[in-house]
C-alpha cells in the first residue's frame, strides 16, 4: 500500500479483543483499512474471522480495544452505533432476507426509515440497484420465490440502498450452489471496481486473486500475516498461512 | 403388507362376520334377560358378556382395512345405538320424569331474552379480557425479547403465579378481598381484570414463542442496516411473529371465553348466571340444559376456527 493521507483511512482497528465466556476469539488485532480498499480475510474456521468483522460494527460487542471509523471511535459512550451503522452495509452467508417483504420492499424499508428519504425516491433508488444487481424483473417477488443467489444478490441491493462508506461481506458465497457463486461474485467485482471499500470474508481465491488489495489471514485470534495476493498464495513467509493454503488449494 | 397370523385371516371373511353378526341379535333378543326378571348378578354377568361380545365384533370389523368405509360408518353408528339402548334399558332411570324435568322448555317461554342478555353480557366479558389479555400478553413478550435479567425474573414470577392461580380464586379475590384494600372493582370490571391478567399470562407465552420462531439472523440484519432496536421489533420480529401466534392465542380466547362462566360466582350477570337465575325463579333446571346448548353452539364453531387457523398457518409455513 503506497502513501496515505490520514484522511483515507476509513477504518483503523486497535488491539480488539473479543471474549465470549472463557474463550479469547480475537487476541488484540491491529489493522487500518484505507479508502476504496478490498481487504480479503482468510483462516482456519474458529479463527475470529466473522467475529471480527461483525466486531466492526458491533453486531458483536467488543471485550476491549478501540475501533475508529473515519477517525471517530465507535466504542465511545456517546456515540449512537445506529448511526454508525448506516455508514457500513453488511451482508451475510444466509442472506437473511426479510420473507414477509417483497425485494423491492426489502431494499426500501432502511432508506425509508433510518434515512427518512420519501417513499417514492426510495422505490425509485430501490429499482435502479435491483437493476444494477440484475434482478429489475424480480422487484415484486418475495425471498422464498428467489434462487440463492438472487437472494444474495437482493441482499447486497439492500445494503448499498442505505449508500454506505464501506461494505462487509462475510462468506456471501458459502451457503450457495456452485453454478450461482459466479453471479454474486461479478456483483462484488463490479463494487470493489467502483472504489467501494470492502471487507470480505471468503475463501473463493479467484475472487481475492482478482479484486483484493490485500489479504488478512487471521487465526487463533490474530492477523497471523498480511499482504498482497501475490505476496500471500505465491510467498507465504508463515507456517501457519502456507499449511492453510495447502489445504483449500 | 402386514402379514397377520393366520387367524386373523378367516376372523375378517365375510361369512366369519356375518354369521357372529347374526349370532350377536340371537343373543340381544333371546339371551338378554328382561330387568329385574332374574337376580342382579346373573343381569350384570349377561350384559358383560354381550358388551364384550358386540365391542370385539365392532373392532374387528372397524379395524379392518379392506372393508368399505359406508360398512363401517353404518357399523360404528349401530355401535353407539347398541349401547345407547342398552343405557335406556336398564340404567333404570325414570325417563319420562327426567325428559320433563330438565327438557321442559315451556318454562322458557316468554323468558328467552334474559338468557339471550345473559349470553350478550358473556360475549362482551370475553372481547373485551380478549383485548386486554393480549395488550398484557404482547407487552410482556416484548418486553421478555429484550432480554433484560432482571426484568425478566419479575416477568417470570408474574406468568408463573398468574398461570398457577385457578381463575375462579383469583375473581373471587379481587371481587371479595379488593374491597377491603379500599378497591371496588364490582363484579363486571373485576371479570375482565382477572380475565385480562390470567388469560395475558398464557398469552404472553404464545407471543413470545412467537418472537423466538423468528430467526436471529432478521435481528441482525436488521440491526447492521441501522435499524433501531424498537424499528426491528416493529417492522421485521411482530410481521413475521403474528402469523405464528394466530392458533395458539385463538385457542387461547375459546378457554377464555368457557372461563367467563366462572364470573358467575361473583354476580357478573353473564348466561350461566342468568341461567342459575331462571333455575331458582322457576324450579326447574331446564335453564341450565338451555345455557349448555348456548355455550356449546357458539364454543363449536369457534373450536373450528380455531383448527382451520392452525391447518392453515400450519401451510403458510413449509
Amino acid at each position: 500500500m503506497s502513501e496515505t493521507s490520514p484522511t483515507d483511512v476509513m477504518i483503523e482497528v486497535i488491539d480488539l479483543h473479543k471474549h465470549f465466556k472463557d474463550l479469547h476469539v480475537l487476541k488484540g488485532v491491529n489493522t487500518k483499512v484505507t479508502r476504496s480498499e478490498v481487504v480479503a480475510i482468510m483462516g482456519p474456521s474458529g479463527g475470529g474471522k466473522s467475529t471480527f468483522l461483525r466486531c466492526l460494527n458491533r453486531l458483536e460487542e467488543p471485550s476491549s480495544g478501540h475501533i475508529l471509523i473515519e477517525g471517530v471511535d465507535i466504542m465511545a459512550p456517546y456515540i449512537d452505533i445506529n448511526k454508525v451503522r448506516t455508514e457500513i452495509g453488511m451482508v451475510f452467508q444466509s442472506f437473511n432476507l426479510f420473507p414477509h417483504l417483497t425485494a423491492i420492499e426489502n431494499v426500501k424499508l432502511a432508506p425509508m426509515h433510518v434515512r427518512r428519504i420519501s417513499e417514492r425516491e426510495a422505490t425509485e433508488r430501490g429499482r435502479a440497484l435491483l437493476d444494477k444487481v440484475g434482478l429489475s424483473d424480480k422487484a415484486d417477488a418475495y425471498p422464498e420465490q428467489l434462487s440463492g443467489g438472487q437472494q444474495q444478490r437482493v441482499a447486497i441491493a439492500r445494503a448499498l440502498a442505505m449508500q454506505p462508506q464501506i461494505m462487509f461481506f462475510d462468506e456471501p458465497t458459502s451457503a450457495l450452489d456452485p453454478e450461482m457463486i459466479g453471479e454474486v461474485l461479478d456483483v462484488m467485482r463490479r463494487m470493489a471496481g467502483e472504489g467501494m471499500t470492502m471487507l470480505v470474508v471468503s475463501h473463493e481465491m479467484g475472487f481475492i486473486r482478482e479484486a483484493a488489495d490485500r489479504i488478512l489471514f487471521l487465526a487463533d485470534g490474530l492477523i497471523v500475516e498480511e499482504g498482497t495476493p501475490e505476496k500471500i498464495f505465491g510467498d507465504s513467509q508463515h507456517a501457519r498461512t502456507q499449511d492453510f493454503l495447502s489445504k483449500i488449494l | 403388507m402386514r402379514s397377520h397370523p393366520g387367524w386373523f385371516q378367516w376372523v375378517r371373511r365375510p361369512l366369519f362376520v356375518t354369521l357372529t353378526f347374526a349370532a350377536l341379535l340371537a343373543y340381544g333378543f333371546f339371551l338378554l334377560p328382561a330387568p329385574g326378571a332374574v337376580s342382579p348378578g346373573l343381569l350384570y354377568a349377561s350384559l358383560a358378556v354381550f358388551l364384550i361380545l358386540v365391542l370385539a365384533w365392532g373392532g374387528n370389523v372397524l379395524s379392518d382395512r379392506d372393508k368399505p368405509e359406508a360398512l363401517k360408518m353404518i357399523v360404528a353408528l349401530g355401535l353407539v345405538g347398541v349401547l345407547g339402548w342398552l343405557f335406556y334399558r336398564y340404567s333404570g332411570a325414570e325417563w319420562s320424569r327426567l325428559s320433563g324435568f330438565f327438557l321442559n322448555f315451556k318454562v322458557l317461554e316468554g323468558n328467552w331474552w334474559y338468557l339471550r342478555n345473559g349470553l350478550g353480557v358473556t360475549l362482551m366479558l370475553a372481547a373485551v379480557s380478549a383485548l386486554g389479555s393480549m395488550m398484557i400478553g404482547l407487552l410482556i413478550a416484548v418486553l421478555r425479547s429484550l432480554n433484560s435479567r432482571t426484568l425478566n425474573l419479575f416477568l417470570k414470577a408474574y406468568v408463573d403465579v398468574l398461570r398457577s392461580i385457578p381463575m375462579i380464586v383469583l375473581m373471587v379475590v379481587l371481587f371479595f378481598a379488593l374491597p377491603f384494600a379500599g378497591i371496588s372493582l364490582g363484579s363486571i370490571l373485576s371479570t375482565i381484570v382477572a380475565l385480562s391478567l390470567g388469560y395475558g399470562a398464557y398469552a404472553s407465552e404464545s407471543f413470545r414463542a412467537g418472537i423466538e420462531s423468528v430467526h436471529p439472523g432478521q435481528i441482525e440484519a436488521a440491526r447492521s442496516l441501522g435499524l433501531s432496536r424498537w424499528q426491528t421489533i416493529r417492522m421485521i420480529i411482530l410481521p413475521q411473529a403474528i402469523p405464528v401466534v394466530i392458533p395458539p392465542l385463538t385457542g387461547n380466547l375459546v378457554s377464555m371465553l368457557k372461563d367467563t362462566a366462572v364470573a358467575a360466582v361473583v354476580a357478573a350477570p353473564e348466561l350461566l348466571k342468568k341461567a342459575r337465575e331462571l333455575y331458582t325463579s322457576k324450579t326447574n333446571p331446564t335453564a341450565l340444559v338451555a345455557a349448555a346448548l348456548i355455550y356449546l353452539a357458539v364454543l363449536i364453531p369457534l373450536v373450528r376456527v380455531v383448527n382451520m387457523l392452525e391447518k392453515r398457518f400450519k401451510k403458510e409455513a413449509k
